[in-house]
């Protein structure tokens, strides 16, 4: 594709106003090649030749050389950098020499493991002599039971993920005695994804698994892969407890790249506000189309997939083209097999458009493409820089877009494009230290081995305090200088690594019984579901792929899942009357059956699709301690219950975008009980603040977003794992609230009660240091922590920027009086 | 002539279906003699927080805790219930009576090479074994051997005393012993590296040959015992099942042993129980376990000896 040309295009269409704000060449570079150490078996070389691959880049080679000698490494790449074969080769070589070694493969999510399970069966297709004795198999919760015993005795590499293998596989350590034993490498991919509360989670569980594997005289190597962020070699040395080789000299051959920022046109109704991005993006997308390009465009939420993919076909049928047919939505909620076919026929160039969301930013292989579009700022720079590197042609030039909101943060990277270009990706914390984390893990350490002093300190410096808590509280017994299990169950079944629902929602079709033949045509609005689950359940046998097959039930056909969605979102979703959007098609929500879980819908052809409206709220239910912040503001701790549920939607017309009614929906509350610290500034400071012509909340609201990017740092977590609100109605004056998202909480807000002091200072500096005018990112204007899911971020008013200078008054207010306090006096934890 | 194959399949399908015939009632009156009569408590001891009469055991793991009784000493009515079924055990032996191959090869091995065993555990699959009750017969006489391990150290020189004395055994006998106490064995003997050398040959081989009705063969590098395993909990629902409201070996011990239980500590109290013992040393509801167990044994026993007539 002429990136060059197609701009020039777009810039001279009539009504072009402008909105190619920036747009940054990024340059190719030429592949660069290396021989390792020790030549390849002739085997695995005949392999790679095979595929296609007659030489190693730098990284894979360097990759190949550290694994050989035992140093535990992490590759740093982005994507299409060959980063598979930096894993996958020196453990396939220690397969030929040892046909006994085993590798164990940890992947974020079930789906990528699929996909490298696929990935690793063609490559091996290659030579199926010499690689006889390799054999590669999943082992996860959608491994079917018969399977599993198998697995466990037979199969060389298991793929797998770090919930399974800490609920599953760690806990009865014992059925897998002979896997451990011969344990040589563990895969940990996309190694970045683990920060945080799931950081903290996953960082205990490779302790344990390393403990395990020296129990059966095991010593593995890690190897691991992480996308660009700041620290990956910390970050890697953080999770496994192990100094981590860091290898990012990223020898992949890459095109020429362009980068380009867009800002919708001031729209011509209201001058403070701009045309839609949704509308450009359809429009930009269509037109990348029709020029050959293969185009992914990212979007934040899942209705906006939707709306893009069908607006998209509109265009294309409108312009009379045949590449409709050629366009789809991928998003979390479809089931496995349909997901697969999306990745498959993207991969082999039989869809040439996509919209999607971040569900496609994990690296599963869709091979490269032309132009990827990423609708509204994906929240974080690395991120975007993982979206945009889902374009990149090996030669040939590719093209990125980010197109710009109504939202703040947006605006402003418009109206800054060197601000985005110079920051580098963000830090990934993770804090192992964690000890209500920690404590959980302990537990489910000793029950799967006796845990001696030495080692309770080598999983964290708290370790031992965290033990001795642990035997007060009678779940350890220390006798004879070890550690024992002695509490009532299972202690891995009490944890959950990520706070994510369980519990997923079928979405099932309602269908009249096909008064016809079974497997005749039955004709219906659109496609028949009849039709559509025969050719699904084709595909699926023929791709082979993981994922149960759809097969319509027999005789009535009167019922079948199309989606699921997990159950958070289940109410933002599909609430009763909602217009569900799936793959282009419009189904209407007859019922949500909570307690079945299940939501049934029908299909209709809706000229409106619909918007949850949400009540949230934060209600205080016990403070546990409190102190006065000098003299200026009352502080305290205690737990909170968050609490959100959907109270109506809105009707918006797909055609005009314009509100056509308005349904009020029942359902029961959604609540995150959690731990959380408030502060009330004092009436001085608010008659301060009034005085100088601010509103009181105005001031906390900029703090509280300062604060959210703050405490992260204070307290080791990620600014994901932390929210915050202002309100008035638990404490009857203008307060700030900040809470755990973990139910039960997990120490972050607790840290912000004792330090809350260093809080303040952090926060001052950053308002005081940066150098925008009103409010920026960086410092004040943050967007929402919690869209709702699914909502059209082109219809929400950009929450406003709080006042830059009535958050700084405040910082100012709340820190003077502290220079008068003695200094360095840490308050006494509750 | 049906074969033993034809016979098993058409065994498995007698379970899995209904009987066509309602099930006969249930007895409606309990005549389950007074447990005081049947078996003889224990002369109250002095210090109830204190074990029970027992003595160390040492192994090249450590020690653990062992409790052997003669079991005519706690149940004396079974001595003469025994010597009346072992004449009918007699006769079964020279007749040709069809029966699986594990009561057969359970019928052959009594009494010296079989083993009954019994286990309480901290809870489910990855937890402790604290005790093995074992049932066998040494010298002439029939034993019951309680190994405890007084805290979670000594499950390790526990499980070795158990492969030590399965080792001239033949017989295993269990109940649900095949889903259950076995494989925790092995696995907590694994986690302990008791035995068998991780990297060898797959046990589909021994399985194959348990099948057939045979010992399977102890596999290379493993020195632990393999052992035919009677598991009563299928034969006693084949033999049993359609009469009674379910297949609990309690249940069974009450209509099929006639026997009844008072006050015996329920099963999930257990763990908790263990655990207090070692946190404390106070011993007083370990005794009601160790009891417990004992009685499991006994209904073992019996319906052992049932099943196979």
């Amino acid at each position: 594709m002429d990136v060059a040309s197609f701009l020039r295009e777009i810039e001279s269409q009539p009504g072009y106003a402008g909105q190619l704000v920036h747009v940054e060449h990024l340059e190719e570079r030429a592949g660069r090649y290396a021989e390792p150490g020790r030549p390849l078996p002739d085997e695995l070389r005949h392999l790679l030749a095979a595929s296609g691959i007659q030489q190693l880049y730098v990284h894979q080679a360097q990759a190949l050389d550290a694994a050989r000698d035992g140093r535990d490494w992490v590759v740093v790449s982005g994507t299409a950098s060959g980063k598979t074969l930096c894993y996958n080769l020196p453990i396939l070589e220690a397969c030929l020499a040892d046909p006994a070694a085993r590798a164990l493969y940890l992947f974020p999510t079930k789906a990528l493991a699929q996909d490298q399970l696929k990935g690793q069966l063609e490559l091996l297709a290659a030579a199926p002599d010499a690689f006889a004795g390799v054999h590669p198999g999943v082992y996860d919760g959608d491994t079917p039971t018969a399977q599993r015993r198998r697995i466990k005795a037979e199969a060389n590499l298991v793929l797998s993920n770090p919930d399974m293998l800490h609920a599953s596989i760690l806990p009865y350590h014992p059925k897998w005695s002979r896997f451990f034993s011969a344990l040589k490498f563990v895969v940990l991919d996309e190694v970045h994804t683990y920060r945080g509360i799931l950081g903290a989670h996953v960082a205990c569980v490779l302790r344990r698994l390393s403990r395990v594997c020296a129990h059966y005289g095991a010593h593995p190597v890690f190897l691991a892969a992480s996308a660009t962020i700041a620290n990956p070699g910390e970050l890697a040395a953080r999770l496994t407890g192990r100094p981590m080789s860091v290898i990012d000299d990223d020898g992949s051959p890459r095109g020429r790249k362009y980068f380009a920022l867009w800002n919708p046109a001031a729209s011509q109704q209201d001058a403070l506000a701009r045309g839609s991005a949704t509308d450009d993006a359809v429009w930009l997308m269509a037109q990348a189309m029709q020029r050959g390009a293969q185009t992914l465009t990212f979007t934040r939420t899942r209705q906006a997939t939707e709306l893009v993919n069908r607006f998209v076909q509109q265009t294309l049928r409108h312009a009379g083209s045949p590449l409709a047919a050629q366009m789809r939505a991928y998003r979390g909620g479809y089931l496995p097999h349909e997901r697969r076919e999306i990745e498959q026929d993207l991969f082999a160039g039989r869809l040439r458009g996509v919209a999607a969301t971040n569900a496609l930013e994990l690296g599963i292989d869709i091979g490269s493409l032309d132009v990827t579009l990423l609708l509204h700022y994906p929240g974080t720079i690395a991120s975007t820089w993982q979206q945009a590197g889902r374009s990149g042609r090996r030669r040939g030039e590719s093209l990125t877009v980010l197109l710009a909101g109504n939202d703040p943060v947006d605006q402003y990277l418009a109206r800054h494009p060197r601000y985005f270009f110079a920051q580098s990706p963000e830090h990934a914390v993770v804090d192992p230290e964690n000890p209500y984390v920690l404590a959980r893990h302990l537990q489910a350490a000793a029950f799967e081995l006796p845990l001696d002093e030495p080692t309770v300190s080598s999983f964290a410096r708290s370790g031992p305090a965290v033990a001795e808590i642990l035997c007060d509280a009678h779940q350890l017994s220390h006798i004879d200088g070890q550690y024992y299990y002695s509490g009532a169950v299972n202690p891995a079944q009490q944890i959950s690594l990520r706070h994510m629902s369980d519990n997923t929602f079928s979405i099932v079709l309602r269908t009249q019984p096909p008064r016809a033949q079974r497997g005749s045509t039955v004709v219906a609005a659109g496609r028949s579901s009849q039709q559509v689950s025969d050719s699904r359940a084709q595909r699926a046998v023929q791709s082979g792929g993981g994922g149960a097959a759809v097969h319509p039930p027999e005789a009535e056909a009167a019922h079948h899942v199309i989606a699921n969605v997990d159950a958070i979102s289940a109410p933002e979703l599909v609430y009763p009357e909602a217009v569900y959007l799936h793959n282009g098609e419009s189904y209407f929500v007859r019922e949500l059956d909570w307690e079945g879980r299940v939501a049934y819908v029908e299909r209709h052809e809706m000229d409106y699709y619909t918007q949850a409206v949400l009540d949230s709220s934060v209600d205080i239910t016990r403070q546990t301690c409190q102190r006065r912040v000098p003299a200026l503001a009352l502080l305290a701790y205690g737990e909170v219950d968050v609490s959100w549920k959907t109270v109506g939607f809105k009707k918006i017309r797909f055609a005009t975008r314009e509100n056509v009614g308005y349904g009020t929906v029942d359902l029961p509350a959604q609540r995150l009980p959690t731990t959380a610290c408030w502060l009330t500034p004092d009436e001085s400071v608010r008659s301060g603040l009034r005085q100088a012509g601010y509103r009181p909340s105005e001031g906390l609201c900029g703090l509280r977003n300062l604060a959210v990017v703050a405490l992260p740092m204070i307290a080791m977590c990620d600014s994901r794992d932390i929210s915050g609100v202002v309100d008035s109605r638990n404490l009857g004056a203008s307060s700030l609230i900040l809470y755990d998202r973990y139910p039960g909480g997990l120490g972050y807000c607790e840290k912000g009660y004792t330090l809350l002091e260093n809080l303040l200072v952090l926060c001052r500096q950053l308002v005081r240091e940066c150098p925008c005018d009103a409010g920026c990112p960086s410092c004040i204007g943050l967007p929402n922590l919690r869209p709702a899911i699914h909502s059209d971020p082109d219809l929400t008013r950009g929450y406003p920027v709080p006042d830059k200078a009535a958050t700084q008054l405040l910082l100012d207010l709340l820190c003077a009086a502290e220079q008068t306090v003695a200094a360095g006096k840490t308050p006494d934890p509750c | 002539m049906l074969t033993d194959d034809v016979l098993s399949r058409l065994s498995q399908l007698a379970r899995s279906t209904l009987p066509l015939a309602p099930p006969q009632p249930c007895p409606a009156q309990d005549t389950a003699p007074d447990a005081a009569q049947e078996l003889r408590r224990e002369t109250p001891d002095n210090d109830m927080s204190q074990l029970p009469p027992g003595c160390e055991v040492d192994t090249a793991w450590g020690r653990h805790w062992l409790r052997e009784r003669r079991l005519w000493d706690l149940w004396p009515h079974g001595a003469e219930w025994l010597s009346r079924e072992q004449i009918r055990l007699d006769e079964l032996r020279t007749q040709a009576h069809r029966r699986p191959a594990e009561l057969q090869a359970f019928l052959r091995s009594l009494p010296g090479q079989v083993l009954l065993l019994d286990l309480e555990t901290c809870g489910f699959a990855g937890s402790p074994i604290f005790l093995a009750g074992l049932l066998h017969e040494q010298n002439g006489c029939w034993m019951l051997s309680q190994l405890l391990a007084r805290t979670y150290a000594e499950e390790k020189p526990l499980l070795h005393t158990l492969w030590t004395l399965a080792a001239g055994k033949q017989v295993l006998v269990t109940f649900n012993g095949k889903s259950f106490d076995w494989p925790m064995v092995h696995d907590r003997s694994t986690l302990h590296h008791l035995g068998q050398d991780p990297r060898a040959v797959p046990a589909s081989e021994s399985a194959a040959s348990a099948a057939a009705g045979c010992a399977p063969p102890a596999q290379r590098g493993d020195p632990r015992p393999a052992l035919i395993h009677c598991d009563l909990l299928h034969h006693a629902r084949r033999r049993w099942g359609g009469r009674l409201p379910d297949c609990r070996l309690q249940t069974l011990e009450r209509h099929v042993c006639h026997r009844r239980r008072e006050e015996d500590i329920p099963g999930h109290a257990i763990p908790a129980a263990y655990h207090d013992f070692v946190r404390t040393g106070d011993a007083w509801l370990m005794r009601s376990v160790l009891h417990h167990n004992a009685l499991d044994l006994i209904t073992l026993l019996q319906l052992a000896m049932l099943a196979v007539q």
